[in-house]
């Protein structure tokens, strides 16, 4: 197994960050923020776009009572504006030992760091941290195993990139053994504790997880009003299965072993894999989030840009 | 079964390399390392099964490849019991009957088709490279496939042959032609094998079997008859003078019985049928094994023609020969008129004396005619369109409108024959009929005796001059040919006795002598028949033919179609045969008569629409000598110094080729199955 550490420098070189420069990331709904910017808050408040009147609630904040109503009509009525807030980003990266696939076949494509499927998605999560933080938005990180392995909270600082470079470059875990437990599951639901207001949420990884159900924490991300985005990182290898012969294939994350002619079982491996990426883009639409799958030779810019484009259209689920 | 090479049967022990190959397998493999081993682990789970029954059978293939390799290195052999010959190169020639005593059914299918069985079992039965020749033995013996060495063809021949069975059996002249067939052939050893019922009937005189060279084989096909055969033996219509517009039909019934059994009665009933209906019918006990009966039955109108299937109704193996056919009716006589020139009736001086009791005579066999006989006077006012032919029998030159008639009704087809006598007056008929007649008359002349010769025409007397070689004649016409006249029969001193000459689509004759015995006694001969009815028929031209009873298989000669018409025969299944004229031809002939029952002769013109006219009919039965079913000996080969054939031989057929073909086979399929499932791969990728 390849060694999955790899410097922050190298997430995000020069070469990279001119090719996103132009780009832009939104929130695809309303999102909480504490400082007004680019993207729709869910409060009405302080703005100049008038939204609505609606009766008062006990508990709603008096000096948005519309007085002159009042006054008219001897009714509480409270008048909403449109708000709009900057965003609170949460990168979360699965650092589990099969991540660390690198494949063994398949060429690197040009303007790719590298086809390591752990470093393939921490370099898009640093790109998409680098636009946020660029646009003026707080940015978070979550890097993970079977646990949680190290948080950053967010933050639009100037010197947070670093701070997030650093949490994105962790190396992947060697421990073999995390299959044993289910890991993306208990991690979410980690998560999810901590992340306070809403908003975008998004997750880089290969998705494979001995519980059926660990996507199922997404639902209650969204339930909080998180935007979430799911990239599905895999490797090209992966996904085209190009051995032949025979092999003797090892678990990434257990001691098992495997001996298979490869002719013999691709077209049934293929059809599970269709079926996994089938089952985890439903389960990603009906939990609320978003879902594209990242093959680890796409150039980074590529998947970035399909996220800003609207949904259909960039093949997003 | 045998192995010729046993050693090579150590070679089994190559089934060990594809199961040692099948092993080797579990050597040691590349390792990688999988994130998606999950899903690899449940696509092998699922593949699993196929996967090691692929595995499986590929294994199976390849261990049965190794070992039909092995096997077929061991030469193995069966032995085989050769149908026929003893597997080495021979020329052979089958001769088949196929006489009407083959139809016969022993209960295992008709003889026929029980010789054509055998005789395919020996096409296959001989090696490639071998010579094979089929002769059939209904008479006339011919040949169905020519010495060749073209087995499968052969073969073909054999299968899709028509073989009727109809004809008289000509074993003999089979033989001989089958002996000519294979003098032509390289390959020896030579084998003439036989295949008939060897019945009575087929008795082969074994003088003529071949001295040496050739062995030669005899096989009965079918079972000896344990019934009597019924037949007909002859039958005959008249018409009934006691019986108003009824005609009777006599009719002979035999009974042949199987080997020395003693004639017993048999009960059997005769039927006459017309039209698909049955018009008469009589029970009828045959005693010592034969019985007559007489059936009446309507008498078609004159213009009428039926076929009347006289049939005796009996269980027997042979039913072809149960049933024959007769003609009644004369829709398809001749028309003759006959000009009497010096009518003095109920003498023998008068002129048609002789020639009307000889064309009685003539009947219907041999010439059927609708005779009309007229004095010179009415026969200037007689329609000629209703006459096929006009007999001018010393008749005094005719008038000018007449001889214009004559000369119209030849050139539109017609005959005329014009026989002397003492009323012909040579210039008066040179002026009225020079343009019909086919000779310049100089007048007539005393002669002392004069005996007849044939003419340029050899086949105009089917029999020759037999039965006129006793004539003598005193007198004659002086006859001076024109370019265009054929001397059909001519004087002892060369001078021309008989002249024909076409004109148009007619024909005129002219008689040097005369028809009653004024100038010779020519009349009291027995050629008188013949010579009247081929004058007859040469002036009739296709018209004209006998109602003769032919046997299966025999040629009938008809006269050439004039130009612009045709002659179409047509078969008792009702299938056509069309004849067309041919420049020159005075004669052709008509060979498809492998079937029995009535024929007819149709004649129509090219260019003229409707259908052609029935002018003659004839009658193809069966040979009665076929009807004598009793098996005979078969011939005795060592009485006439032939070589008797030893069949059924066994021989050693390797059949290692086979399992080449089979190891083969194997290869490919083990080709196929790992290239399918390499392609199935590549196609899921």
């Amino acid at each position: 197994m390849p060694d999955a550490a790899h410097s922050h420098k190298q997430l995000l070189d020069q070469e990279l960050t001119e090719r996103i420069a132009s780009l832009r990331v939104r929130a695809s709904h309303a999102v909480d923020g504490i400082r007004s910017g680019m993207h729709k808050s869910p409060h009405r408040g302080a703005s100049v776009i008038f939204a609505e009147h609606r009766d008062y609630r006990p508990g709603d904040d008096l000096r948005m009572l519309d007085w002159r109503a009042y006054a008219r009509n001897d009714r509480y009525t409270i008048k909403h504006f449109e708000q709009e807030t900057h965003l609170r980003a949460h990168l979360l990266l699965d650092l589990s030992a099969s991540m660390a696939f690198d494949g063994t076949h398949v060429k690197a494509h040009k303007g790719q760091a590298s086809t390591h499927k752990a470093t393939y998605a921490a370099t898009l999560l640093a790109a998409l941290g680098w636009i946020l933080l660029g646009q003026g938005d707080a940015v978070g990180a979550f890097a993970f195993d079977s646990d949680l392995r190290k948080a950053l909270p967010a933050r639009n600082r100037p010197d947070h990139l670093e701070a997030l470079l650093s949490v994105l470059a962790l190396p992947v875990t060697q421990d073999r053994n995390t299959l044993t437990a289910p890991k993306l599951g208990r991690a979410l639901t980690a998560l999810g504790e901590r992340m306070g207001r809403r908003g975008l949420v998004v997750l880089a990884s290969d998705l494979l997880d001995t519980d059926a159900d660990a996507l199922a924490p997404l639902s209650q991300l969204s339930a909080l009003g998180h935007d979430v985005m799911v990239l599905h990182v895999l490797h090209p290898e992966e996904l085209e299965f190009p051995w032949k012969h025979g092999l003797h294939f090892e678990d990434a994350e257990s001691p098992a072993t495997l001996e298979v002619d490869a002719d013999a079982v691709r077209s049934a491996y293929l059809t599970e894999l269709d079926q996994f990426l089938g089952s985890c883009k439903q389960r990603c639409l009906a939990a609320g989030a978003r879902y594209a799958l990242a093959r680890t030779d796409r150039p980074i810019e590529t998947i970035i840009a399909s996220m800003l484009l609207p949904a259909r259209r960039a093949g997003w689920g | 079964m045998g192995l010729e090479t046993p050693l090579a049967l150590l070679g089994l022990l190559g089934v060990l390399i594809p199961l040692l190959l099948h092993r080797m397998r579990n050597r040691e493999l590349p390792h990688v390392v999988l994130p998606t081993f999950a899903l690899l682990t449940r696509a092998v789970k699922k593949t699993q099964h196929k996967r090691a029954f692929t595995d499986l059978v590929l294994l199976l293939l390849r261990i049965g490849i190794v070992a039909l390799a092995a096997l077929s290195l061991a030469t193995p052999y069966v032995r085989s019991q050769l149908r026929f010959g003893d597997g080495r190169l021979t020329s052979v020639v089958l001769v088949i009957d196929d006489s009407l005593s083959m139809s016969r059914s022993d209960g295992s299918g008709a003889l026929i088709e029980q010789a054509r069985s055998r005789a395919l079992e020996v096409a296959r039965a001989l090696p490639e490279g071998s010579e094979l020749a089929v002769v059939l033995a209904g008479k006339p013996a011919r040949v169905l496939v020519p010495l060749t060495r073209d087995l499968s063809a052969v073969q073909h021949t054999l299968e899709r042959a028509a073989l009727p069975a109809v004809r008289a059996t000509d074993l003999g002249e089979a033989i001989e032609l089958a002996l000519r067939q294979q003098s032509r052939g390289l390959v020896t050893p030579r084998r003439l094998l036989v295949l008939s019922d060897f019945a009575r009937h087929a008795a082969l005189d074994p003088k003529l079997l071949p001295q040496k060279a050739t062995a030669l084989s005899f096989e009965r096909v079918g079972a000896p008859p344990r019934k009597p055969n019924l037949f007909i033996a002859e039958a005959h219509a008249s018409p009934d003078p006691t019986r108003p517009r009824e005609t009777s039909i006599a009719v002979e019934v035999r009974a042949s019985f199987a080997g020395d059994a003693r004639p017993e009665d048999v009960e059997a009933r005769v039927e006459v049928e017309i039209d698909g209906k049955v018009a008469s019918g009589l029970p009828v006990t045959l005693e010592r094994g034969a019985a007559k009966v007489v059936l009446h039955v309507p008498t078609p109108i004159a213009e009428d023609t039926r076929e009347a299937r006289v049939r005796v109704v009996a269980d027997d193996d042979l039913p072809a020969d149960n049933q024959t056919s007769i003609v009644l009716g004369h829709a398809d006589a001749l028309a003759l008129l006959l000009v009497n020139g010096d009518p003095r009736p109920a003498t023998r001086a008068d002129e048609l004396y002789y020639a009307a009791r000889a064309l009685a005579l003539l009947g219907d066999t041999q010439l059927a005619m609708r005779v009309q006989t007229v004095d010179p006077l009415s026969f200037e006012r007689t329609d000629l369109r209703s006459s096929d032919v006009v007999v001018l029998a010393n008749v005094a030159a005719p008038s000018s409108a007449l001889a214009a008639r004559l000369l119209e009704f030849v050139r539109a087809g017609g005959g005329v024959i014009i026989a002397a006598g003492s009323r012909i007056e040579a210039a008066r008929y040179n002026a009225q009929l020079s343009a019909l007649l086919p000779s310049h008359i100089r007048g007539s002349a005393r002669a002392e005796n004069l005996r007849f010769a044939l003419g340029a025409r050899g086949d105009f007397l089917s029999d020759g001059l037999a039965g006129l070689r006793e004539a003598r004649s005193q007198e004659r016409l002086l006859l001076e040919p024109a370019p265009s006249a054929e001397v059909l029969l001519a004087f002892e001193d060369g001078a021309p006795a008989l002249l024909a000459r076409s004109l148009g689509d007619g024909r005129s004759l002219l008689f040097a002598s005369t028809l009653d015995a004024d100038y010779g006694d020519l009349p009291l001969r027995p050629g008188y028949l013949a010579l009247l009815a081929a004058m007859i028929r040469e002036a009739a031209g296709p018209i004209a033919t006998a109602r003769t009873h032919y046997a299966p298989g025999e040629r009938v000669s008809l006269p050439a179609p004039r130009p612009g018409s045709f002659v179409e025969v047509r078969a008792p299944d009702g299938n056509s045969t069309r004849i067309g004229s041919q420049a020159g031809a005075t004669g052709t002939g008509f060979d498809a008569t492998d079937a029995l029952g009535m024929f007819e002769i149709r004649v129509g013109q090219s260019d003229a629409p409707g259908p052609a006219k029935l002018r003659a009919t004839f009658i193809v039965e069966a040979p009665r000598e076929e009807s004598e079913l009793s098996p005979a000996e078969l011939p005795k080969l060592e009485a006439a110094g032939g070589q008797a054939a030893a069949n059924d031989v066994s021989v050693h057929v390797p059949f290692s080729p086979w399992l080449w073909l089979v190891a083969f086979a194997l290869v490919c399929a083990e080709g196929v199955l790992r290239a399918r499932r390499r392609s199935a791969l590549r196609l899921s990728t």
